[in-house]
């Protein structure tokens, strides 16, 4: 397989300019430059047909890789190739004027993400079938609703056929069923073989759709791996954890499902069940069990350990700590982890800790949003007019 | 720059694209659409005519009111075009910071889209100028010449200013600024044999033999007709070197800044 993208010490260098830019200023030398580097010695291969997803926090230099993969704006060092043709998905909708109705922006779009007309004219149809919004073709696109909107220029852009596909946060569009049919496709686009960079905050869309995960960290790659990888990496650098420094103990954590089986995907209202397995390099007798839980992000929402001296037992070089792990799943829609530590007997002192596992919980569609299912139950006058919990949970 | 041109030329249909969808869309909201965009020109020309007839008399071997309103017709597009597009390439940001596609078209929109307006504004013109003089010349076929001309001196001059406002913002200003002073240094109002002492200057003027050109095509003959031409066609040259060189060094650092 050949690489269709391929990036050898690319950096990017912006200057930023203190003052307005203006011509005046130039010349009475007035403005002071300072300089960023939002990319630095960025190696990066793509295969042809891969998938990969790009995370990290905001101004890690996601937007500045996907400008560049996108011809928008050139490398200030190193070389960047990318083999065949282009359609960034970046800002769904850009270049579609409010004052012209659905049908001619959608002319004008596909022209220019690329098509030919007779392209357009061809898949004219799919696209307008795929947005659901023909009753609106001839209305002028400023009368469309946001989802409406979104729709249409998501359809145009994902039936572009590029060979190399750039993907920008633009996934969560519409609702629920519209999502969902956003992913198929781009499962389809998938098995024809085009290569496709996702760029998202959306762990668990992530997950499903790339194998293989970059986490950028300061313009620089701090993981390239199986996406589990980059994303457990992604969930300790949220939390400001440096994983593995001076451990006397290595944690492993396995998710599970009802029937011991490994999964990442919980449903609320379920159990999360965890296997633990530490390996310990000292004796130690009687330890402490930590169990943490982060929504991405947020910090611990939850955090609860062994009571001291609960638990006898004693462990060393051989004999790991084997334990298992039941969480009552409260939590609503969204990515978290749960990282397991290892404290001696006194739990005063952290002997390790597992890398973060990720998991994601999904809700059924609508009910409560949030972190927490409080389960609600409100009445008016005496009735109950509103029994979310017991809805979500039956 | 051989890369930018290819590109340029293979994507050309975009920019008809383009400038037909800012066409229909700025018409559009508008009651009265397309009529304002002759109407503007029109009025202008009209008290021009009755001012420079009845309050100060210019002399001019044609008579007045065709003669200001063929100048005027071809100013207002000059101007018109050149002002909104020095603007395009900050103004598209929001396209241009997400998809790739060559800069220059961006300049190119406006003065493409503004080609209807002054095809109309011009013909008014030659209607007036064929009432008035009774006379019908044979350059009169060459009238799309001169507004190929037009449209390429436009298509230069507002693709340097559209790169450099991305670099200079105050860059807008300069350009009223410059299109203020080229009003009255262009023989728009007065017949270049008025302008004495400063005809070295007015000819030097690109929109001088834009303007002429037309006249010629119109009334069958302009002063100095050569001499404006050739400082023209020179200008659009050299400011079209320009444009593809720095086009092709900066376009793809030029986004950084918006």
């Amino acid at each position: 397989m050949a690489a269709a993208i391929e990036l050898a010490g690319v950096g990017k260098r912006y200057v930023l300019q203190s003052g307005e830019p203006l011509l005046l200023n130039r010349l009475r030398r007035r403005s002071t430059s300072e300089e960023l580097w939002a990319l630095r010695d960025v190696d990066l291969t793509v295969e042809e047909g891969e998938t990969i997803g790009v995370i990290g926090r905001n101004g890690s230099g996601k937007t500045t890789l996907l400008r560049m993969l996108s011809g928008v704006s050139a490398p200030t060092t190193g070389r960047l190739r990318v083999v065949g043709t282009i359609a960034p998905l970046i800002g769904v909708g850009v270049g579609f004027h409010p004052e012209m109705t659905g049908r001619e922006n959608v002319h004008v779009n596909g022209r220019l993400l690329g098509l030919t007309a007779a392209e357009v004219a061809r898949d004219f149809d799919a696209i307008v079938d795929f947005s659901e919004i023909e009753k609106f073709l001839d209305t002028p696109v400023k009368y469309y609703s946001s989802g409406m909107f979104l729709r249409l220029a998501f359809a145009v852009a994902i039936h572009t056929n590029p060979q190399v596909l750039l993907v920008d946060e633009v996934l969560a569009v519409g609702d629920l069923a519209f999502q969902l049919k956003c992913m198929e496709r781009m499962r389809e686009v998938q098995a024809r073989g085009t290569t496709i960079v996702i760029v998202t905050h959306n762990l668990q869309m992530l997950d499903r759709m790339a194998p293989r995960g970059v986490l950028l960290r300061s313009g620089q790659v701090a993981f390239d791996g199986p996406v589990e990888g980059a994303l457990s990496a992604y969930h300790s650098a949220m939390e400001g954890r440096a994983p593995g420094d001076d451990t006397t103990a290595r944690v492993r954590v396995e998710l599970l499902d009802d029937d011991g089986q490994p999964t990442r995907h919980f449903a609320t209202g379920g159990t999360v069940r965890l296997r633990v397995h530490a390996d310990v390099d000292d004796e130690l007798a009687s330890p402490v069990l930590g169990v943490m839980v982060a929504p991405l992000g947020l910090g611990a929402a939850y955090a609860v350990h062994t009571g001291i001296g609960a638990y006898a037992g004693v462990h060393g070089p051989g004999r790991p700590v084997e334990a298992e792990v039941e969480l009552t799943n409260r939590m609503l829609d969204g990515s978290y982890s749960v990282t397991v530590a290892v404290h001696d007997a006194t739990g005063g002192r952290q002997l390790g800790a597992s890398e973060p596992a990720v998991f994601y919980v999904s809700s059924e569609a609508g009910g409560a949003y949030g972190v927490v299912d409080l389960s609600a139950r409100i009445s008016i006058d005496g009735r109950t007019v509103s029994d979310p919990g017991r809805q979500r949970l039956r | 720059m051989r890369e930018l041109v290819a590109d340029v030329v293979r994507r050309r249909a975009l920019v008809a694209m383009l400038a037909r969808q800012d066409f229909a869309a700025r018409y559009r909201s508008a009651v009265l659409g397309l009529a304002w965009t002759v109407a503007l020109p029109l009025l202008q020309g009209v008290v021009l005519a009755i001012v420079f007839t009845r309050v100060v008399k210019v002399q001019t071997d044609e008579p007045y009111a065709a003669f200001v309103l063929v100048g005027i017709a071809t100013w207002s597009y000059l101007n018109g075009s050149i002002s909104t597009a020095s603007t395009s390439v900050v103004d598209g940001g929001a396209l241009a910071t997400k998809l790739y596609f060559p800069r220059l078209y961006l300049p190119a929109v406006a003065p493409t889209s503004n080609l209807v307006g002054y095809a109309i504004s011009l013909s008014i013109g030659v209607v007036v100028a064929l009432v008035q003089t009774r006379e019908v010349h044979p350059q009169l076929l060459l009238l799309p010449v001169a507004m190929a001309l037009a449209y390429l001196l436009v298509l230069v001059v507002s693709s340097l200013m559209a790169l450099l406002h991305v670099f200079f913002r105050d860059v807008r200003y300069v350009v009223t600024a410059l299109l203020l002073v080229a009003f009255y240094g262009t023989p728009v109002i007065y017949p270049l044999e008025l302008a004495g002492d400063l005809a070295p200057f007015v000819l030097a003027n690109p929109a001088t033999g834009v303007v002429q050109l037309t006249r010629w095509c119109v009334f069958g003959q302009a002063d100095s007709l050569g001499a404006a031409l050739a400082w023209t066609l020179g200008w659009t040259v050299v400011l079209l070197a320009v444009v593809l060189r720095s086009y092709g060094r900066h376009e793809r650092t030029a986004c950084d800044r918006l």
